[in-house]
Order: C-alpha cells, then sequence, then structure tokens
C-alpha cells in the first residue's frame, strides 16, 4: 500500500475558488431579474400617453400639385402607363414624347440583317 | 471544520435571517474538497465546476430536507459523489460510447501538459486510476485520498461496510498491479 502515492490536486485556473461562492450565490438568486423590465415598460407608457396628452397632434396637410398627384400614382404603380394614356386628351402625342425621351433614335438605329447572337 | 464550526454553521443556515450569511460560510468551507473529490472522477476543470456548482445548489434548495442525522459535510459530499456519478453514466449514454472508448479519452486527456501538477508517477497512477470501475475509483478516492472511515464512506454512497471494504481492496489490488507493470 506504501507503493502508492498520494494523488496530487489538480490545477484550477486562477482565483478560481475566489470567485465559485459568488457564482453558486448567484446562480441560487440571480440579480438579473426581469422585474425591472416591467417597470421600464410601465414608465416608457405612462411617458409616451403624457407626450400624447400634451402635446396636441397636428395633421399636415401635404398639398400636391397635379403633376406630383400624377406622378405619385404612377410611381406606387395605381395607374399604369395605359391608364395615364386613356386618360390623357392627347395620347398620341404624349406616347412619341415618352418613346422620343426613352428610346432616343440613335438607339433605334440597326441594321434589318442584324442577328442578335 | 470541527463539530462546534459545523453546528455553528447549521444555526446559521437555519436561521431565516441569516441563512445567506451561512451558506456562503458553508460554500467556503467546503467548496475545495468538493471540487477535487468531483475533479478526480470527472477529470475535467470545466465539468468539475459544473458539478460543483450544482452540488451547492442542490443542497441549498433541499436545505428543508436535511436533518441532521449525518454531519452536513457528509450530506453535502454524497450530494456531490452522486452529481459526480450521474454525469459519468450520462456521459456515456448520451454519446453511446463504451468504457473503455471513455476511458481512454480520459487517459488522453491525462497525457495533455499541463493537466496535473504532478510527476510522471502521478500521471500512471491517475491512468491506473481510470481502469477501476467508477464506483470502485470513488470509494478509493474517498478512503485512500480523503482518509475517511468506512463508517462516513458507507453513509456517503449508501453501501454496506463490507462491500466497501471488499472494493477499496480490489482497488489497490488493480493499481498496485498497474503500477508495478509500467
Amino acid at each position: 500500500m506504501q507503493k502508492i502515492p498520494k494523488i496530487d490536486e489538480f490545477k484550477t485556473p486562477e482565483g478560481y475558488f475566489e470567485q465559485l461562492p459568488d457564482q453558486i450565490m448567484e446562480a441560487i438568486h440571480p440579480t438579473r431579474n426581469l422585474a425591472w423590465v416591467k417597470y421600464a415598460a410601465a414608465v416608457v407608457l405612462l411617458l409616451a400617453a403624457g407626450i400624447w396628452a400634451i402635446v396636441p397632434f397636428e395633421q399636415q396637410n401635404v398639398e400636391l400639385t397635379l403633376d406630383q398627384e400624377v406622378e405619385l400614382y404612377i410611381d406606387s404603380q395605381y395607374w399604369t402607363a395605359e391608364d395615364v394614356l386613356s386618360m390623357a386628351e392627347n395620347p398620341d402625342e404624349l406616347l412619341e414624347q415618352i418613346i422620343e425621351e426613352e428610346y432616343p433614335e440613335d438607339l433605334l438605329l440597326w441594321e434589318e440583317d442584324q442577328t442578335w447572337l | 471544520m470541527n463539530e462546534i464550526g459545523e453546528k455553528e454553521l447549521i444555526e446559521l443556515i437555519q436561521n431565516p435571517k441569516t441563512r445567506e450569511l451561512g451558506y456562503r460560510r458553508l460554500i467556503l468551507t467546503y467548496q475545495k474538497r468538493v471540487y477535487h473529490l468531483i475533479r478526480r472522477m470527472v477529470l475535467i476543470h470545466e465539468d468539475a465546476d459544473d458539478l460543483t456548482q450544482n452540488t451547492f445548489i442542490k443542497a441549498y434548495r433541499n436545505l428543508d430536507k436535511f436533518q441532521g442525522n449525518s454531519s452536513l459535510f457528509t450530506w453535502i459530499y454524497r450530494i456531490g459523489t452522486n452529481e459526480a456519478l450521474s454525469f459519468l453514466e450520462k456521459k456515456k449514454k448520451r454519446f453511446f460510447i463504451s468504457i473503455d472508448d471513455h476511458q481512454e479519452k480520459l487517459a488522453s486527456y491525462i497525457d495533455q501538459p499541463g493537466s496535473l501538477s504532478g510527476d510522471e508517477i502521478q500521471r500512471l497512477l491517475q491512468k491506473a486510476l481510470l481502469t477501476l470501475p467508477e464506483k470502485q475509483r470513488l470509494v478509493f478516492h474517498l478512503k485512500y485520498q480523503e482518509d475517511l472511515t468506512y463508517e462516513a464512506i458507507s453513509e456517503i454512497t449508501g453501501t454496506s461496510i463490507g462491500a466497501l471494504k471488499a472494493s477499496y481492496h480490489h482497488a489497490v489490488k488493480k493499481i498496485e498491479l498497474s503500477l508495478k507493470s509500467e
């Protein structure tokens, strides 16, 4: 039996036993409880209600010009290009104008037998 | 901690006003012994750390069940040894590894530089201990390393003194044989 030596203690990280009681007590009674979240939420709600009551809500009337209104309908895809043309007094002129702006003449020039490979 | 010290500790813990203080003192008193016993069983620090914390947390939550029939130290040690044995059992089941594979894994941990503070004989001793069944290893640690009486070990493990003596005898023989063969 004397041939068997006593087992040495294992190494531990430095300061381990100084921190261990705090870690255990923290696990038993977590200080990071969520009670403060409830109070914080209540405070935020009260503040929001207060601001709502004190500061009058003013509705801003944004006036748009007719052109801006039309653009807004088009941009939001409420109207299609066909809708706009059908509502216009001079659809042909408008169409030509659009084609001219979007597809300049030099872009439309290509050889008749050109192949697109 | 002597008998009076343990009695005082129990009084502190039983008083709701001083319970926290008393429990902190209890941790300070037993943490090293509990940790090192668990560490000898599971070897890896991170595992031993978790299990030591679990031991003290469980003990705190079950303080009302402590009836003073055994010493506080015995009661804490009982929880700690249960934690270590359950952990080893679960680990083997979870990873579907055999006892041999598990021992190989732990043996390779012993070979890692810096895992042990001792010399070559310590390394051989640790490896020899790994060849023992876990409960036999626990009995060896409690008797040989901790120098506890068979009565105390019997209270901790819930095993008869006769069975403990036989277990310890077998453990010593196996270790001696293992060290001789190296």
